[in-house]
């Protein structure tokens, strides 16, 4: 997906939308810019990069209600390397006009690498 | 500290070194940093022409990321790259969103050390753009690990080799 906003990097490749859930997939580059400099020679994906992820899912899944106001709670468990696969997914509770959305991230092998909880609200 | 002692003290390079300059630091209690925002930033690259003012908000991720480095220099000092040593981010709590950057603001953050346990630290603090606090940061947790320790065992490739 593209993104019309300031953003790092592209965070979501590939989005499924359900009722409830979101399922955001993005392969890890390890040649891409942001990579390189964490870190040289050990390209990782930053941990806080998953709220990127988060944001740019709902911003396609929900336009005018993806305006990120507070990150309750985000835990790094795992590492995701370059070459690695990260799918993170959402469960979504309507929250004031947004959204509270839960979530844990996987790699390719299935650890969990990290779960988030966030709130959004209208754009 | 100057740009090229922070460069020399964190780990991360171009284009993910976000802090360019400590105001000031009380080693082991506090650090004031400085990030500059200009449009010429590698995330407004792909920002269209005729996008609304809201498209150039900052990114949030990066507003983390650069409270987390600033913090680091905070807990480190000049050592946090020492013996080749990578930064892991654990986590974050009650990181509250409360105002946006732009290109042309330069963010303040305010970065307190809560405790420190072995390896890890927890900071606490906020975010400026002038007056205007733009971030409530509740705490934030890192790591410093070995570089070796954090190996690449989530590659497909490397568990093949290793089986």
């Amino acid at each position: 997906m593209t993104v019309s906003f300031a953003t790092p990097l592209r965070a979501v490749e590939q989005l499924d939308v359900t009722a409830d859930t979101l399922t955001a997939r993005l392969y890890i580059d390890p040649e891409h810019p942001i990579l390189r400099g964490h870190f040289p020679g050990l390209p990782l994906y930053p941990g806080v990069f998953i709220v990127e992820t988060l944001c740019q899912a709902m911003a396609q899944a929900f336009p005018t209600q993806s305006r990120l106001l507070s990150v309750r709670s985000l835990r790094l468990t795992a590492p995701l390397h370059g070459g690695d696969e990260l799918t993170l997914t959402v469960k979504l509770t309507p929250l004031d006009g947004g959204w509270n959305a839960r979530g844990t991230g996987r790699r390719r092998d299935g650890a969990a690498a990290a779960s988030i909880w966030a709130v959004f609200g209208g754009a | 500290m100057d740009i090229a002692k922070v460069q020399a003290a964190l780990p991360q390079r171009h284009p993910l070194l976000l802090v360019d300059r400590v105001l000031n630091m009380e080693p082991g209690r506090s650090i004031e940093t400085i990030k500059a925002v200009t449009a010429s930033d590698p995330c407004y690259a792909d920002v269209p022409v005729g996008a609304e003012i809201g498209a150039y908000a900052y990114p949030v991720s990066l507003l983390i990321e650069s409270f987390g480095q600033s913090a680091a220099l905070l807990w480190l000092g000049d050592e946090a790259a020492a013996d080749g040593s990578v930064l892991l981010f654990l986590g974050a709590r009650e990181y509250r969103v409360e105002g946006r950057a732009y290109p042309g603001d330069v963010v303040r953050h305010v970065v307190h050390l809560e405790q420190v346990v072995a390896d890890t630290a927890f900071a606490t603090g906020e975010s400026w753009v002038g007056d205007t606090r733009i971030a409530h940061i509740g705490s934030l947790m890192a790591a410093r690990r070995p570089k070796d320790a954090v190996g690449t065992t989530s590659n497909e490739e490397d568990r093949h080799v290793r089986t």
